[in-house]
């Protein structure tokens, strides 16, 4: 069973605000579907080699080239309306947000 | 005229013979949408001036768009594949004033084949639910039954082709997501070999799972529309390079075929109206001189919860991007940039996407990452040899699509592990990445049931052909 103060501790790693019923509401739906999880470990898994891509798909590579880009007049031009349409924040053609360093 | 009834393969034929424009069948689908989706609610944003003008350009030099394979074909899009400078909101409140900023691959091709496009499509939240309740749009109605669900999560897509509002659809598959909602509409759900079809421009939610699919009326037009769409794409390296071409569907092929009953999909957790419809069609299939036998795949009661483990790990990845700093919701009340952090994602996600958010950071947490991840990956790779031991013996393999047929709008909101359940025989295949497509038999109560039918990577050919012997059953 998951704790109380363990739901808290993901959902602040994941940067989500829970309420008091909240918490309470995913302690005992996660608990719940973590306990169904348990089938997993009653399989013998022994023979399997930990290879940890269980897709078994290998690294494809390719050149880095500059491709598709999109000429700079059309970024100056575009951008900034995409921009100002899409964030929250914006002032003279930059995003604006909360300061990183104090 | 009620052109939007009709199948693509009709439709084009009707074109290319001049029984009516493309204006026209644009039209009556647009009447259809006007209609009835009030009360279905299968879009999010209707393209209708886009569309028209389309369909104009179409309809007035024809000849030059003939030897498109697609040609005037209005179709609709699941809201989480990018259309460049079209809203994009994945049915979540967090991109609910998001606009692409380049089209998907998938898009392009389709543009390409002068398909139209009608409209983007409701959806479970970022992909995430089996029943389309889950999209901060409100939920989509199943056509079949204004309270039932159309299924998830591209509910939309599979109500707007069941309702006859388009002639196809795009959808996209990680658990189920295009076969049950499918199943659930009495429509025609493919979801290809993962890497037949480029994911690049589909919002990620679990990349090694999700797959772009469709949704049509027909056997043949799901053939048409994997061929205009599917291909190796530099932008996704995760695409192949088609070893095999897709040949017309035909019954024919089916004869002598060899197809394996998944033998633990007829033992728990089906509804015995839907078994027995099962049951039905297999029966039906042998004239066609189709031979059956039993195949286990003893890891199978495994999948879901295997699914479950990596599906939520890769979406809390996935997810934490989106901040709403450069896009997305933005809470102007924000302190500082942690509090920024937890309003504009608070604030933008709904519970389902938060619950697996949560769920997969405690799955990759240090000291659980081996007990669930780790042994989740193991046992996905048990069940990859299962599949593969099984295609030694059978060309397919065959179950329901989903355990019951559409519920009750409400009916498994509040309890999640009962939602999962429903993706019950579609996560395995994700999990091995195999192509399987949903094909209707018939109904219970005035429902659809539909039937799955699996196949091996890449031998889509093989499941168009039993499914199209499937879907002569059904219209006999």
């Amino acid at each position: 069973m998951l704790t109380k103060e363990e739901i808290k501790h993901l959902a602040e790693l994941a940067r989500l605000e829970l309420t008091e019923e909240e918490t309470e509401k995913y302690q005992k739906q996660l608990s719940e579907i973590l306990d169904y999880m348990d089938i997993l470990k009653k399989i013998d898994t022994s023979k399997i080699k930990t290879e940890l891509s269980g897709s078994g798909n290998i690294n494809r590579s390719r050149e880095d080239e500059i491709r598709g880009a999109v000429e700079r007049a059309e970024i100056e031009i575009i951008s900034p309306s995409i921009l100002k349409e899409s964030s929250g924040a914006t002032k003279d053609n930059f995003i604006k947000t909360k300061k990183i360093f104090e | 005229m009620n052109l939007n009834k009709l199948t693509i393969n009709a439709a084009l034929k009707g074109l290319k013979e001049k029984e009516f424009s493309a204006e026209e069948l644009a039209g009556d689908c647009f009447k259809a949408i006007e209609s009835q989706d009030k009360k279905i609610n299968a879009f999010i944003t209707l393209l209708k001036e886009e569309a028209q003008e389309k369909a104009k350009n179409i309809a007035n030099d024809f000849s030059s768009f003939q030897n498109k394979s697609l040609a005037g074909i209005p179709l609709a899009i699941k809201d989480n594949i990018l259309i460049e400078g079209i809203l994009c909101t994945a049915g979540s409140k967090m991109l609910s004033s998001y606009k692409a900023t380049y089209s998907a691959t998938v898009i392009n091709k389709l543009k390409d084949a002068a398909a139209i496009f009608i409209g983007k499509t409701n959806m479970d939240e970022f992909a995430m639910g089996g029943s389309t309740e889950t999209s901060y749009f409100g939920p989509t109605r199943n056509p079949h039954n204004l309270d039932y669900v159309p299924g998830g999560s591209s509910g939309g897509s599979a109500a707007a082709v069941s309702a006859n509002m388009c002639l196809g659809a795009l959808g996209s598959d990680t658990g189920g997501s295009i076969r049950q909602p499918a199943s659930l509409c009495g429509i025609v759900g493919l979801k290809p070999t993962y890497g037949r079809v480029s994911r690049y421009g589909l919002m990620a939610m679990a990349s090694s799972l999700d797959q772009i699919g469709c949704f049509t009326k027909s056997v043949d037009d799901a053939a048409l529309l994997l061929k205009a769409i599917e291909g190796k794409d530099k932008n996704d390296s995760t695409s192949f390079e088609l070893i095999s071409e897709l040949k017309k569907p035909s019954p024919k092929d089916v004869k002598r075929m060899k197809v394996g009953l998944i033998k633990e999909c007829f033992v728990d957790g089906i509804e015995k109206s839907v078994k027995k419809q099962i049951e039905k069609t297999i029966k039906n299939l042998e004239s066609f001189g189709v031979e059956f036998k039993e195949i286990s795949i003893p890891h199978l009661k495994a999948a879901l919860a295997c699914y479950y483990i990596i599906m939520p790990a890769e979406v809390s990845a996935n997810l934490a991007r989106y901040d709403g700093i450069r896009y997305g919701y933005n809470d102007p009340k924000a302190e500082n940039l942690l509090d920024l952090y937890l309003k504009n994602r608070t604030g933008g996600f709904g519970d389902e996407v938060r619950r697996r958010i949560i769920l997969g950071a405690y799955i990759l947490s240090a000291g659980y990452y081996d007990a669930y991840y780790r042994q989740a990956q193991k046992v996905q790779s048990l069940l990859k040899q299962d599949f593969q031991e099984a295609f030694k013996e059978v060309d397919c393999l065959v179950s329901a699509t989903s355990p019951t047929t559409a519920f009750k709008i409400g009916e498994k909101i509040n309890d999640p592990l009962q939602m999962y359940l429903a993706d019950i025989f579609t996560v395995p295949v994700n999990l091995a990445g195999l192509p399987a497509i949903s094909v209707p038999c018939g109904k219970v109560d005035n429902l659809p049931v539909g039937f799955q039918i699996i196949g091996n990577l890449f031998e889509e050919n093989k499941i168009l052909s039993l499914a199209k012997a499937v879907e002569e059953i059904n219209n006999d």
